[in-house]
């Protein structure tokens, strides 16, 4: 995936999205207040990077151990290297799954496709797990549940030394 | 967390209005006030279960790289380990899993050569090695939760 081209402006405007908005009821305005530029201007560049998907989503971050959703295991499966593509879009469907990767091969069975499943119960995940692992005939997979978040934050891409 | 709170995250995680009032178009949404929709963001960022409203970004869109890491850490390096992974600012997510591998983490780096360095520094710092597994392909990336 390329490099998208961004203006000076568009990463002032990063930097505020990087973050967390204000409580304003008008956040965009305040955006655009601080940058002297218009709000109407803020709101078209902001679509725009959301178009050039430089911005993948807008909205709440959710702690999702604090929201009751408190089991997540990651899931790898050992898939023959020709099937990595069809399994790989397979997986997808499945609501619970919100990321999917094929990476190097791991492990002693060499599992390329990584999934992350998240449930509310433990008893849950394992039965998404196996529909999945029945939906893509791959029998051959490991949960690696989490026992503890250690850290989550959001990454600071923009900083003032710019 | 009531009903109105389980409507309100829904809407709020993925569908953000960029528009002059969103909180008023959330509203309008789900039947509730702006000045509502505003007092249950802030009470849900109060209880910690909204940690920040703002955008995720792309990272290689923006010119970062970014790459999952385990490591098998032996119960006593592990506090130590733990800390001087988490003190990197480029480290993210990091979660202690039941594995052989125990720890798992994301990094993002603003270069391959940066990205590089970092990890040399963490094997060097904790005496500890770590796999490096970077995304050879993205099948989905979508982490709205269903309430």
């Amino acid at each position: 995936m390329s490099h998208a081209k961004l203006d000076s402006i568009d990463k002032k405007i990063l930097m505020a999205l990087q973050g967390d908005l204000d409580e304003s009821p008008e956040p965009y305005a305040k955006i655009a207040h601080e940058l002297t530029i218009s709000e109407q201007e803020v709101i078209r560049r902001i679509r725009r990077m959301q178009d050039q998907e430089v911005i993948r989503r807008i909205g709440a971050m959710i702690r999702h151990i604090e929201a009751g959703i408190e089991f997540n295991g990651m899931v790898i499966w050992a898939v023959e290297p020709d099937r990595v593509d069809e399994v790989g879009r397979l997986l997808t469907r499945f609501p619970q799954v919100t990321h999917c990767y094929e990476r190097p091969p791991f492990g002693a069975k060499g599992a390329r496709l990584f999934t992350m499943v998240h449930a509310s119960s433990k008893e849950g995940c394992l039965d998404v797990v196996r529909q999945m692992s029945q939906a893509v005939g791959v029998k051959d997979y490991e949960i690696l549940f989490s026992e503890r978040e250690l850290k989550k934050t959001s990454m600071t891409y923009f900083g003032d030394d710019e | 967390m009531d009903d109105l709170d389980r409507q309100l995250l829904n809407e709020i995680q993925s569908a953000f209005p960029v528009e002059p009032h969103p909180y008023r178009v959330i509203g309008q949404r789900i039947g509730m006030t702006e000045k509502d929709v505003l007092a249950r963001v802030a009470r849900l960022k109060q209880e910690g279960i909204i940690r920040r409203i703002g955008a995720s970004i792309n990272s290689r869109r923006v010119g970062f790289v970014s790459t999952l890491l385990a490591a098998k850490v032996p119960k006593e390096k592990f506090d130590h380990f733990v800390q001087t992974v988490n003190a990197c600012k480029g480290v993210t997510h990091n979660y202690e899993r039941r594995h052989q591998y125990n720890v798992w983490f994301t990094l993002i780096a603003p270069s391959e050569g940066e990205k590089k360095r970092t990890i040399r520094e963490l094997i060097r710092k904790t005496g500890v090695d770590i796999v490096e597994l970077p995304a050879n392909k993205i099948f989905k990336i979508k982490v709205d939760f269903k309430f």
